[in-house]
């Protein structure tokens, strides 16, 4: 009874979006691949091999490393008595509002041989062109996603199972490693696949420190393929991009099986805060070390994108050396400009999409009756698994030759652009409207009913509104990335349509690196009043 | 004529059967309680009259209009069926006002602003919440915001008032205020209602009729002296403990 008219007119649009974003861009790619098995013994060529190896390597490594330093890293801010412990924590997140490919930019300005600011400064001989430099950068852009994971687990873990520890005879550390971390390895796990699926599908990273220091990945393989390699080479793009969609698929496959297997609930953490443990002798110690890592982790690239952006000279620390030249530079070129406007329509769009979708799809699965709603969330979900760079040659053999014809044929443009934004963010606007979806009563619906309301009634009078706050998160948590989003927008994108991480990408890959410091320095500066706003409007909303 | 028929209903849910053939009818202005244990079916049947459920067979009748039939396939959804009803999580919209809560049903209705008002302050003056009329509901106590809920049912007009065990979430003390409240309400706006509760003491308050129901089927349905005086069955018995 509850599949009006209304419902079956949401039902369509939902199962069109779903058509366009997911099964037809999917469909067309695995069916031109199987067109074209002349290319298939790409698959097993010594080069993507190698890349292959690589890109496990490199992020093997960089989860090993992020592990190392996440964990400890979480019990000091989240545990123990360290001074300045939440200021501590919030300076490492920073490498959630940024793109990463902002630390590749940093620690080129820092590290590369011979000019980097450390090596001239300080005579060292640091080269971030190199399998270490790689691993490194990776590991800073991305260790939030593990020390997140870290913290979150730590905060809100049941105090009394530790104390029952205590009361049982251990000591605080042996509590921390017989109790509090076996308790937290699903959490730790879980967030471990993410960051590993995260590195193997980045592109920014690899392509500026991994292509000049001669380290292919899969993903930039692919894009010298698609890029430079014609016809051929972008069938050959599709052909590799397999091990990519292969490693995604398989890290998403353990994530279930750790769900299944490991499955405990860590339940009633928020009662009590857990105790601190004192550090005692260690104390100052421990904070000097922790301010060390914030430093070199995240203030020392940042700060340098910002210094280098007013030297005339790379590396070379004068006052004589400093000018506005490379912010001049930036305005006088045509692309600055236009990659803002599109930048900004592509971040509002994306974030507007994919609430309002999230907001219908989770509306059809939690209130109507209408088959099917279970998969038409996971097929809108999918694609968020799905590597950008793959998904990118999806949308480029579904839409952007136009199947012969030249007027339909979206490459290049803002639309396609707009339509892998759309189709790798839904699941994030689908996961933040869901939860607040199942929270809200479906009696007050019933009521609205009753009183008179029509399901569309009821969708715009009683469920958008107590939704709003939830799906303002889904647009931002989707317009931010959008605004500096770089993997796909280098495929699809073109003259007329660069983006800021496009143009960003250009000038550090040859037009002018320190020029891309002045663009980075305006980035972060957006991305940062962005999030600002973020706040304070979500704080006005939650006291209101 | 605001009677409420119900012609042969039967409610299944697969295999499980929770309402059975169940006729009944409630006369123009008078209220009756359906009553029983939980699992009953009762809050079925109430759901099924307003539409939010809808019967496996049988037929439906709302003064003339004919809301359900089976077997002539008529359905009329909840919004079109002209009735109130008042929730045991109370339902009321949380990011409305007191005043907004009880204007919206008149909104829908398509009446004047200045009706809409009128008639909700006047509403809210009934059940004494007028001075409240601007809080939001988690401003407000489980007692006020039931007021609120009644007031809302009460200031649509509908045909018929759908009580689902309203009172069940209050406590004892408040419980009774309720029903000298509802018995006031009702002197003064004679309507329909049908009321599903599990407690007796409030059915037999209340009610010129009570239906008590076990296992989807009614057992009796007569006034509260006769229940009392003439049960007809064991299980009545039983279940009022006479």
């Amino acid at each position: 009874m509850k599949g009006s008219t209304s419902n079956w007119v949401l039902y369509a649009l939902c199962v069109v979006i779903v058509l366009v974003l997911t099964v037809f861009p999917i469909v067309t790619f695995l069916n031109a691949i199987l067109n074209h098995p002349e290319h298939l013994p790409q698959l097993w060529e010594r080069s993507t091999l190698v890349a292959l190896f690589n890109t496990l390597w490199v992020a093997l490594s960089a989860l090993v490393l992020s592990l190392a330093i996440a964990v400890p890293l979480a019990f000091c801010v989240t545990r123990t008595d360290i001074p300045f412990r939440n200021t501590l924590k919030k300076s490492f997140f920073f490498g959630y509002v940024l793109p990463p490919y902002l630390f590749a930019i940093a620690w080129i300005t820092l590290a590369v041989p011979e000019v980097g600011l450390l090596n001239r400064t300080f005579g060292l001989s640091l080269n971030i062109y190199s399998l270490a430099g790689l691993i490194f950068v990776f590991t800073s852009a991305h260790l939030p996603i593990v020390f997140a994971a870290c913290c979150q687990g730590m905060e809100n873990f049941d105090p009394a199972l530790e104390e029952a520890a205590r009361v049982f005879g251990a000591r605080p550390l042996r509590v921390f490693f017989k109790i509090t971390l076996p308790c937290l390895a699903p959490t730790i796990a879980s967030s471990a696949l993410l960051f590993f699926l995260t590195v193997t599908a980045a592109f920014g990273v690899p392509a500026i420190i991994g292509i000049p220091a001669r380290l292919p990945v899969l993903t930039t393989k692919i894009y010298t393929l698609a890029k430079l390699g014609g016809l051929d080479g972008t069938y050959q793009a599709f052909i590799v991009s397999l091990w990519l969609l292969l490693t995604a698929l398989l890290s998403l496959a353990m994530n279930q099986v750790i769900r299944k297997k490991m499955g405990y609930r860590l339940v009633g953490g928020k009662v009590s805060r857990p105790s601190l443990i004192p550090l005692g002798m260690i104390r100052i110690p421990a904070l000097v070390l922790t301010m060390g890592l914030a430093i070199i982790l995240v203030a020392l690239p940042l700060g340098s994108i910002v210094l280098s952006s007013f030297l005339k000279i790379a590396g070379v620390l004068k006052w004589s050396n400093l000018s506005w030249g490379n912010y001049a530079y930036l305005f006088q070129m045509a692309e600055t400009q236009r990659s803002f406007i599109n930048s900004v329509i592509l971040a509002v769009s994306t974030g507007l999409f994919c609430a309002i979708a999230g907001f219908l799809l989770s509306y059809l699965r939690e209130r109507s009756t209408l088959p099917g709603t279970e998969w038409l969330l996971r097929l809108a979900s999918f694609p968020f698994a799905i590597p950008g760079t793959v998904l990118a040659l999806a949308f480029i053999v579904s839409y952007g030759t136009g199947w012969g014809h030249q007027e339909i044929a979206l490459l290049g443009s803002l639309s396609l652009v707009g339509m892998s934004y759309f189709a790798k963010d839904l699941a994030l606007g689908v996961q933040t409207a869901l939860p607040a979806m199942t929270q809200i009563d479906p009696t007050l619906d019933d009521a609205a009913r009753v009183f008179g309301a029509r399901p569309y009634q009821v969708l715009r009078w009683v469920l958008l509104p107590l939704m709003l706050p939830a799906l303002f998160n889904a647009f931002f948590l989707t317009a931010l990335p959008a605004l500096s989003e770089l993997t796909m927008s280098v495929l699809l994108a073109g003259p007329g349509t660069e983006t800021v991480g496009t143009v960003l990408y250009q000038l550090q890959d040859y037009a002018n690196p320190l020029a891309s410091c002045a663009l980075a320095t305006i980035l972060m500066i957006l991305l940062g009043v962005v999030f600002l706003i973020y706040k304070l409007i979500g704080r006005m909303v939650a006291s209101a | 004529m605001n009677e409420v028929t119900l012609l042969n209903i039967t409610k299944s849910f697969s295999v499980n059967t929770v309402v059975d053939n169940l006729s009944l009818k409630v006369a123009e202005g008078s209220f009756l309680s359906l009553l029983g244990p939980s699992g009953c079916g009762k809050t079925t049947v109430l759901r099924m009259v307003a539409g939010l459920e809808m019967p496996t067979s049988g037929e439906i009748r709302i003064g003339n209009d004919t809301v359900y039939h089976s077997g002539q396939n008529i359905y009329v959804p909840p919004e079109e069926r002209k009735l109130g009803m008042v929730f045991q999580s109370y339902a009321i919209w949380p990011h409305m006002t007191v005043l907004e809560n009880i204007m919206f049903p008149l909104r829908l209705q398509k009446r004047n602003k200045a009706d809409r008002y009128e008639i909700a302050l006047q509403t809210l003056k009934n059940v004494r919440l007028d001075h409240l009329k601007d809080r939001k509901p988690h401003q407000l106590s489980g007692g006020q915001q039931q007021r609120v809920a009644l007031a809302r049912a009460l200031a649509a007009s509908p045909r018929v008032i759908l009580l689902d065990e309203p009172l069940s979430n209050l406590d004892a003390n408040l419980r009774d205020e309720m029903c000298d409240e509802i018995i006031a309400l009702r002197a003064k706006h004679p309507i329909t209602m049908i009321y599903v509760t599990h407690d007796q003491r409030e059915a037999f308050r209340l009610s010129d009729q009570i239906a008590l129901m076990s296992q989807g089927k009614i057992e009796q349905m007569s006034s509260p002296e006769e229940i009392r005086t003439k049960p007809r069955t064991e299980f009545v018995k039983q279940f009022l403990k006479l």
